[in-house]
């Protein structure tokens, strides 16, 4: 016969607590004042989904303005047409004008592979059939010039060259897109801190409301000797659970939109304006909108519970 | 055992609640603590349960000083005591049981050890058949000995009650006070703060009178 070990004794130190007693007392609140509850997921999803479409936004327009060339550089464009031997020549040539310091040659096939690169691999079945068929992509020229040169002159010279069929330089669009970059990103953080600011203030008055629900029971269970863990943490439950459901919500809606939105641009816009897959985005987002969600959460409920906590 | 040396307590800029009380009460003790309203038997009931902390002067209970506790050590502390509240503050939406069971809860203990020990207080106390009554189902003496059992749940060392009789007719406070005196028996110390002078005669306890936040009498201890 197997011994039987004696059973462990139960001593009123040993925490004996169960998760699913404060997951469901955290229900409990979450349902007590679920008008508030949903105030207070709606307005922090509010604030998710400004933070996410900042993000999509500033994202796009880097992975955009990459496609313009760096800082200093301007991207020459060689006709379809020219021969190895012809785009070498354009090479020389463009190397001996005035202000140009170096010129790199970006082949069709780099063009290709690089594009590939950018897009992930979601899109590699696409490109395999590039591969196998026509190139679309032209062979292209990187000039860097010096910063003080004269940058219209440069260009000039380099429209001049016989077989060059397109440039495109910072000093116009680049310039301008930031500039629009800097308004944009200053108006979305205003926002941000602002739904931020106000998700924190609901958080904190729902969970003063639970907890002014409970407060004889709190009065009991400080009497009968519960720990502070044991009275704090549904609380602190409830204002994580709200974080998180906002942060699944607003991702699911992002995801949603931004999936809408690409296929839009996609169809319409097709080469003037290049979108990142979902896909490019998600990862990064998703880790976000969870941490920023629980933050806030637990950021709301550790205040109200302040007072509590300092008896 | 319970000692109180040199105890004050303000409360802001008022005449102190309680001035200068020295007292000591025994391990196994029952004392009654009488005074008039406003004597300060609330404010001793408050420094014990180190619910208020003393404005000068020290409380230690089984050697241990009160004013040492902190957010950590004071729950643990509490469990040695049982405490009645003068208004019961019993859940309108449990059930008896589950008023005791709550208590039980709070301090962790496990579904089969609440299960166990529930039945068990509800017989000392002699409510065993309305278990499953809500308290608005109870008469205020049987409310009474419901806020007396969960007190009792966590078997605590010392019981206190404050006004136990205070809200119920006089036949039934003598059994309360019966039921507190039987209680002691189960190897605890029981304080019972009260102003009903008449009442504590007959039970030939200790009593410890206070009056404007001294102790003004002592009859030491009984039996
Ligand atoms: N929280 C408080 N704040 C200010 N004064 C208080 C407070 N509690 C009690 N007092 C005062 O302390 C004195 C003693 O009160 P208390 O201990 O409740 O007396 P008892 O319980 O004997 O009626 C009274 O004068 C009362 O007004
Ligand atoms: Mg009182």
């Amino acid at each position: 016969m197997l011994e039987r070990k004696p059973r462990r004794k139960i001593s009123v130190t040993k925490m004996a607590y169960s998760p699913f007693y404060f997951i469901g007392q955290a229900f409990k609140n979450i349902w007590r004042n679920v008008g508030m509850s949903i105030a207070s997921v709606l307005i922090l999803m509010a604030c998710l989904l400004v933070t996410g479409a900042f993000y999509s936004v500033e994202r796009n327009i880097n992975y955009n303005l990459e496609g313009l060339g760096g800082l200093n550089k301007i991207l020459v464009y060689i006709n379809e047409e020219c021969t190895e031997d012809q785009i070498r020549k354009i090479k020389e040539e463009a190397e001996n004008c005035k202000g140009a310091l170096e010129v790199t040659l970006i082949t069709k096939e780099e063009a290709l592979k690089d594009e590939k690169d950018k897009m992930g691999e979601e899109f590699s079945d696409i490109f395999e059939w590039l591969e196998e068929g026509e190139n679309p992509y032209r062979a292209s020229l990187e000039i860097e010039y010096e910063t003080d040169s004269d940058v219209a002159a440069l260009e000039k010279a380099l429209k001049n060259i016989d077989g060059v069929d397109k440039i495109v330089s910072r000093s116009d669009t680049a310039e301008k897109v930031e500039q629009i970059k800097d308004v944009v990103s200053k108006v979305f953080l205003g926002m941000m801190v602002l739904l931020f600011t106000v998700s924190v203030f609901v958080i904190i008055t729902s969970i003063r409301l639970a907890l002014s629900a409970r407060k004889k029971e709190i009065v009991v269970m400080r009497y009968v000797g519960a720990t502070g863990f044991f009275i704090t943490v549904p609380f602190l439950l409830e204002g994580a659970l709200l974080g998180l459901a906002a942060s699944l919500a607003a991702f699911g809606v992002q995801y949603y939109i931004y999936g809408a939105v690409f296929s839009g641009v996609s169809e319409n816009f097709l080469g003037l304006l290049n979108l990142l897959p979902a896909s490019a985005l998600s990862g990064t987002l998703f880790k976000s909108f969870l941490a920023i969600g629980l933050v806030t959460g637990l950021l709301g409920s550790t205040v109200s519970l302040a007072k509590y906590l300092n008896k | 055992m319970i000692e109180f040396r040199n105890v004050t307590k303000l409360y802001g800029q008022s005449a102190p609640a309680l001035e200068n009380v020295n007292l000591k009460i025994e391990s196994g003790e029952f004392v009654f603590i009488i005074g008039e309203s406003g004597a300060g038997k609330t404010t001793l009931t408050k420094l014990l349960l180190r619910e208020e902390k003393t404005s000068s002067g020290d409380i230690y209970v089984d050697g241990k000083r009160l004013r040492r506790l902190n957010f950590f050590t004071l729950p643990y502390y509490r469990r040695k005591i049982g405490f009645v509240f003068q208004d019961f503050r019993l859940f309108e939406k449990m059930t008896v049981y589950e008023n005791v069971a709550f208590a039980m809860r709070a301090v962790g203990q496990s579904r089969r050890a609440i299960a166990k020990k529930v039945p068990l207080i509800l017989r000392v106390v002699e409510l065993e058949d309305k278990r499953d009554r809500f308290p608005s189902a109870l008469s205020g003496g049987e409310q009474q000995r419901v806020a007396l059992a969960r007190a009792l749940a966590n078997n605590p060392k010392y019981i206190i009650a404050d006004e136990p009789t205070g809200n119920i007719d006089p036949q039934r406070s003598l059994e309360i006070m019966e039921m507190l005196l039987k209680i002691r028996e189960m190897n605890k110390t029981v304080i019972v703060v009260t102003h009903e002078k008449a009442l504590v005669e007959r039970f030939g306890q200790r009593v410890i009178t206070i009056s404007k936040g001294h102790v003004v009498s002592d009859t030491g201890k009984s039996s």
